[in-house]
């Protein structure tokens, strides 16, 4: 075969200068013994990735829920564990259809099935890199805007607030929501994408003219207290917003 | 040291699943696995990483740590917990091999693979990240990654082939 396996796994992740990139490219078009071999390359790997998918969805078990709490800050609302592992992503049954980042942000893993549609099921996790649906409004909407989700049948995205974070990424809270389904969390810009670094349900009262309304649950104090001890000083204001904007978030 | 405590709390809380899930990809058995995120997250809560620090990246460095230094001198138990599970990988023709396995093959086939060829599997195959920061996280040079991570490729595409004509 022209390529050994380690030439041939690089080329799968797109780990390879651009020219030789596009020469592998046109030997595997017309070569169908090097398709094969990265096809079980390729296969070795979704197998492994869909083996342990279903992980991030699973409740966390109480004991690992516990190691944070006998060493919990005082700070922290006391009902703050058991609530997110209550409305943790696994335990939501919202009947959308959208997954919101799913697995990382690799070039290669970025295909269809990194954003697959599931039936019944509504998930804000992982990270929102360019070309996901969402990723424009996060990288250029304004706050207290709402946006339209391209692609995405009825669904909104609202950025709440920017702030510069303590470990000093930029971050904005965000809310998602369709019909009587909303996320309330904040996403961090690391790299070039958006990671979500913490998201829960909650319910949505959504008047056409305004937008969500906050339900005041106690879910969203959840929310507004990450944001309040992750902040580093003043929420960014719509001109210095519009500056970050147009530094791409650096 | 990284932010304020319970910044930090909330945002390892934050991570959890993805630790979670990389724990299970290492230590296959969901017990064993939960005992190295348990582990981890106490490693961490104690001492908390410095604060320029990409705590997911450290999160993934700490538990590779503890699994190789630790609980894999302790032979944990791998594959205790017996999942017939058949996973249907996603994709198919061009995009790549359709197979079916158990979880039980993938647990035992990744766990022949060498230590370092598992925790490079699992964090560009599972996790999403680049050789560079593969070899950030780890350590180690590019170069390593690339090959290591071939092998690792290629030697589970014949466990798995391997195990497909068994079915």
């Amino acid at each position: 075969m022209k390529y050994d396996d380690k030439t041939l796994s690089a080329y799968i992740d797109g780990e390879l200068p651009k020219r030789e990139l596009a020469a592998i490219g046109a030997d595997v078009k017309a070569d169908p013994l090097l398709r094969a071999r990265i096809a079980r390359l390729k296969g070795a790997d979704q197998t492994v990735r869909a083996a342990y998918a279903d992980v991030i969805d699973e409740a966390p078990p109480e004991r690992l829920l516990q190691s944070f709490k006998g060493l919990g800050a005082p700070r922290r609302p006391p009902s703050f564990l058991a609530r997110a592992t209550s409305y943790w992503p696994a335990a939501l049954a919202a009947s959308v259809a959208l997954v919101i980042g799913y697995y990382g942000a690799s070039q290669f893993q970025a295909g269809p099935q990194a954003f697959a549609v599931a039936k019944n099921d509504f998930r804000v996790l992982g990270v929102i890199s360019d070309g996901h649906a969402m990723f424009e409004s996060f990288e250029t909407g304004q706050s207290a805007q709402i946006y339209d989700v391209a692609g995405q049948d009825a669904l909104k995205v609202e950025l709440v607030l920017s702030f510069k974070s303590v470990g000093g990424d930029f971050c904005r809270e965000f809310l998602a929501y369709r019909s009587a389904d909303a996320f309330h969390g904040v996403a961090c810009k690391a790299d070039e994408s958006w990671t979500v670094r913490i998201a829960v349900k909650t319910p949505a009262e959504i008047d056409p003219s305004v937008g969500y309304e906050t339900a005041s649950t106690d879910l969203d104090t959840v929310i507004s207290d990450y944001v309040a001890r992750s902040m580093s000083g003043e929420a960014l204001d719509l001109d210095q917003e519009k500056a970050v904007i147009a530094k791409g978030w650096k | 040291m990284h932010q304020d405590k319970g910044v930090f709390e909330a945002e390892l809380l934050a991570r959890l699943p993805r630790l979670r899930r990389f724990c299970r990809s290492l230590a296959g058995a969901v017990h064993d696995a939960d005992d190295l995120a348990q582990a981890t997250i106490e490693r961490l809560l104690t001492k908390r990483p410095p604060a320029d620090a990409d705590l997911t990246k450290w999160m993934f460095r700490v538990c590779k740590n503890i699994w190789i230094d630790e609980m894999r001198a302790r032979k944990v138990r791998l594959a205790s917990d017996i999942d017939d599970t058949v996973i249907e990988a996603p994709g198919g023709g061009e995009q790549g091999a359709l197979v079916a396995v158990t979880l039980q093959e993938v647990n035992a086939a990744m766990a022949k693979l060498p230590d370092v060829q598992r925790v490079i599997m699992s964090l560009v195959a599972v996790e999403g990240y680049t050789y560079k920061e593969t070899a950030e996280i780890l350590g180690l040079p590019i170069g390593t990654i690339m090959s290591r991570l071939s092998r690792a490729r290629a030697a589970l595409a014949e466990e798995f082939d391997d195990g497909q004509t068994r079915h």
